[in-house]
Parts: C-alpha cells; structure tokens; sequence
C-alpha cells in the first residue's frame, strides 16, 4: 500500500515535471529568432573557452600529461552538464527571486514537492545551446582519443552526476537570499565561484587546490574529474563520482527545506509569477 | 529644461551611486570571496605550467600580474553598462530617463561608473594583496613614465570599453533579446584581452590582431609588466585613438537611430 503510494507520488511529480518543461519549451519557442540567437549566441560564448585553451596549451604544449583535447573533453562535460541542469532544473537561480519577491507562496500552496517545483519552475533556453555544444565537444574528443565503447559508457556515467552536482551548487548558492537582502548578488558570487574553477584544467591544479576544488567547493567534480576517470577508465573513481555527486545533492536538499523553514510569506498582492 | 551635461553633474552622479553601493556591503564580501576562490584556481594552474622557468621573457610573478588586469577591468563594470540601457529599453523605462536633465548615455555611464568604484577599489586592493603574497612583486621599472603609460591606457581603455557596451545595449532597439551579442562581445574580451592567457604569450599573429582589435585595445594596460612594454606603448596608444574614434562614430550614429525607434506613450 505504502509502495503503491510511493510509486503514484513519482508518477505524478514526474508527470507536472513533464508538463513544466514541455510549457517552458513552448513558451520559449514562441519567438523562434530570439530562441535561436539564445542558443545560437551560447554555442559561441561557450567556444571561446576552447580558444583560450587552445592558445594556452599552443604556448605551454603538454602540461601534466594534458595537451589542448583534454581541454575539449574538460569544456565538453562542463557544458553538457551545465546544459542539462539549467535546460530541466532551471529554476534553481531563480529560488533568491521567488523569496525576494514573495512567489514562493505560490509554489508552498502546489500540491508538488517544493524544491522539485521550484526547480522545475524555469527552463533556461541558453543552456540547451550549452547542451548541443558539449556533446559536439565530447564527439570531438570520442574520435579523437578513439574511446572505446567502455570509454563513452563512462562519458554517458559521468555527465549525470556532473549535472546533478552543478544543480545542487546552484541550490547552495541561492540559500542566503532566505536570511539576507541582496541575495541575488551574493547567489551569483557564489556560483561563479564554483563555475569559473571548473573551466580550469584540472590536471593543473595543485594539490592543496585539487583537494580545495573537491571537498569545499566541487568545482572539479563536473569537469576535470570526469575527463580523468575516462582517460583512466577507472570504474572505481567513477563510483566514487556518483557516491560524491549524492552527498552534494543530499546536502542541498537538506539546506534547502533547513532554510525554507526561514521564509516568511510576502504580502505583496499581484499575480503570481513563477509557474 | 537645459541640459546639464557638466563634469560637475557627472562625478556627483558617479557619487551619489558609489554611495549606494558602500550602504550594501554584504554582496561586496562575498564578492571578494568569490575574487580569490577563481585567482587561486588559475594561479594554480600557472604555477604548474610555468613554475621557476620564464616564457617570452615572463617569470610566473610577471604572468600573473598581467592575468589579474582582467580582473581589474571587470571591477570596472563597463560590460554592466549594456545590461543597464538594454533593461531600459526593454521595460520601457527609457521613455523617462530620456527627459532627465542629463544626456540618458552620459547619466547611465555615470551611475554604472559609480556603482563600481567600491567594487574597483576592492578588486585592486584584493588583487593586488593576493598577488604580493603568492608570488610578490612583478619585475617592472616602475618609474613615473611606466605608471602615467599604465594609467593612460587604463582610462582610454575604459573609454573603448564604455562605448562598445553602450552600442550591445543600444543593440535591444533592434533585436528582442541583446544578450547573445552581449556574450559574443564579452567572451572576445575575454579571449584577446588576455584573461587566461596574457596577450604577449599569444602567437604573433594572434597579437597583433588582439593588439589592432577593439577588445584588445580595450585591455591593452594589461600588458604593463611586459618586457617590451614601454616600446610597446606608442602603437597600443595609436590602436586606441582610432578605436576611440570609430566607437564614438558607431554610437553617435546607433545613438540617432534609435531615437527614430522610440516612442512615448505617457500614460
């Protein structure tokens, strides 16, 4: 009976899930030029960073056992990961702004689970260009390091628990807008310093700034970790990876309903806003 | 109502909006934060790369130094400046501005200006801190020609940078959403004004196109602790008078034709 429950509450918070993105992709797709720019407009912002490691492994050559294609595999699973987070969870930078402006009424009045609907709310149409983009990148970087079929079973392994790791960031980096004004300043400084990080070669890093970059702020989980468990074709770091990216997603779960406890309702009249 | 478009209304403005920023200093903290979480993450990568060797003539101090210009020039804030013009022109709240007693690019340039000077100040003084104590002080003759150079491209790089912001934000007259240009314009500051790689580490032809580029000239006093730097500085000086030139045509022009496109509807 309780299983059957269980089930019936998946079944239904999966099928609102479906129903908000297919909305938020319709929506998106109303203006097809804007839509396309957006993600058009991303696939060249995200290229950039291979040209800027392009020049730098062109300078230095090999460093650490990673030339300029190991840049391509670190950008192609940080922006797939980031595509696929913001592209289904787009509404996790938006939780400092349903606090802010009092939505979050709404959403504690959906029958839904809070943080499912608050992270389902919003669909970031630049992210799907970030998606299209990092899987090109990692094709490029397949052919070129000749995976074998074990080799992309592990890219496909690693990029769930990259996305999973960048949403629970993204969480974390949102909870002090439920103590503190400003919120959405202090969210992006927080954020950007999980992100900038993982755009770096991890292979690079020190060891004091590995272990910084894994255990404080896991900015080398979505990336560069991925890139080495593949070179190495270590099932055994790639478990470590998953067991990693459900602690972070634990701990965002567990701070977000410790800060919803926080929220005070608004009461601002208007109509609501978040979906 | 005559129009007060005095240096005077200026800096009060850049004053006034300073003042704004200095009351809220939370986001300013964890800015900082954030400031030493990436220089750490790069520095790092550095340090591996480089190490006790020098490369091009550049020592890692020296390196570093020139990587952490970009982060002054994103204290500066110009790029905030498009976001500024393109919200106003997109919730229509232009239509107001447009009657102030300030030219509307001069009063927006000036309150951006102003909201970051804290932020400047800060990235300086972090930036520089951080600096010292990782890899101390870069090897330049600092004498007063170098400084007065560095600061000369400094503000007539800003100058470039303002303009080239005003037009991506100018840019949403025409198309619904300008963010897309905004991050093709922001990620070829980021590529040729040397924010991973310092310019004088490029190929030679990727140089000297970064140099000649509006988005190197913007960048250009980040190549101060170069070798050559001051035998450098009279053809990034050119690169900038004629960038200032062309920009202020661009957006005199863009300027023009977006008046055609506004419309008042009072209400």
């Amino acid at each position: 009976m309780a299983d059957n429950m269980f089930v019936k509450t998946l079944h239904h918070e999966w099928a609102v899930a479906v129903l908000s993105w297919r909305t938020n992709l319709r929506a998106a797709l109303e203006n097809r030029i804007a839509f396309g720019l957006q993600v058009f407009g991303m696939m060249i912002n995200d290229s950039a960073f291979v040209a800027v490691w392009a020049i730098f492994f062109t300078t230095f050559g090999t460093v650490n056992g990673w030339d300029v294609w190991d840049s391509v595999g670190l950008l192609g699973f940080g922006t797939i990961t980031f595509g696929l987070a913001f592209a289904f969870f787009g509404g996790a930078p938006w939780i400092n702004k349903y606090v802010a402006d009092a939505s979050f009424d709404g959403i504690l009045l959906s029958p839904n689970t809070v943080l499912w609907r608050v992270l389902t709310s919003k669909t970031d149409v630049a992210a799907l260009g970030d998606a299209v983009f990092g899987l090109i990148l990692l094709v490029l970087y397949a052919v070129k390091i000749q995976a074998t079929p074990e080799m992309i079973g592990m890219m496909f392994l690693a990029i769930i628990p990259g996305a999973a790791i960048t949403v629970a960031m993204s969480i974390l980096s949102q909870l002090p807008a439920f103590f503190l004004l400003d919120g959405d300043s202090i969210a992006m400084s927080l954020y950007k310093s999980f992100l900038s990080p993982s755009l770096y070669p991890s292979a690079l890093y020190s060891d004091a700034a590995r272990i910084f970059y894994t255990v404080v702020i896991p900015s080398i989980l979505v990336g560069g970790i991925p890139v080495e468990i593949v070179r190495s074709q270590n099932w055994l770091f790639l478990l470590g990876l998953w067991i990693a990216a459900l602690v972070w997603v634990a701990i965002a779960i567990l701070a977000f309903y410790t800060c919803l406890k926080k929220y005070e309702s608004g009461n601002a009249i208007g109509l609501r806003s978040a979906n | 109502m005559p129009r007060q478009n005095s240096l005077r209304t200026f800096v009060t403005i850049v004053q006034l909006a300073a003042r704004s920023t200095t009351e809220r200093l939370l986001p300013l903290v964890f800015s900082l934060g954030c400031t030493i979480v990436t220089l750490f993450g790069l520095f790092s990568v550095y340090q591996s790369s480089i190490g006790t060797a020098s490369v091009r003539g550049m020592n890692l101090a020296t390196v570093l130094w020139s990587l952490a210009m970009y982060s002054v020039y994103w204290g500066v804030g110009t790029r905030y400046i498009f976001r500024d013009i393109s919200d106003d022109v997109k919730d229509g709240s232009i239509e107001v501005r447009l009657v102030k007693p300030m030219h509307y690019l001069l009063w927006r340039v000036a309150h951006r200006l102003g909201k970051q000077i804290p932020m400047l100040g800060q990235q300086l003084v972090v930036n520089f801190s951080f600096l010292m104590v990782y890899v101390g002080a870069p090897e330049v003759h600092a004498t007063p020609v170098w400084f007065l150079t560095t600061v000369g491209l400094f503000v007539l790089g800003i100058f470039i940078s303002v303009m080239v912001f005003i037009c991506v934000g100018l840019s949403a007259f025409w198309i619904e959403n300008s963010m897309p240009v905004m991050w093709i314009v922001d990620k070829l500051v980021m590529i040729v004004g040397g924010a991973f790689v310092p310019i004088v580490l490029f190929p030679n032809a990727l140089r000297l196109i970064a140099e000649w580029s509006p988005f190197g000239a913007m960048m250009a006093f980040s190549q101060a602790f170069t070798p050559d730097f001051l035998h450098h500085a009279p053809f990034l000086f050119v690169s900038q008078a004629l960038w200032m030139m062309i920009m202020a045509g661009v957006v005199g022009l863009m300027w023009h034709l977006a008046m055609k496109r506004v419309a008042v509807n009072g209400g």
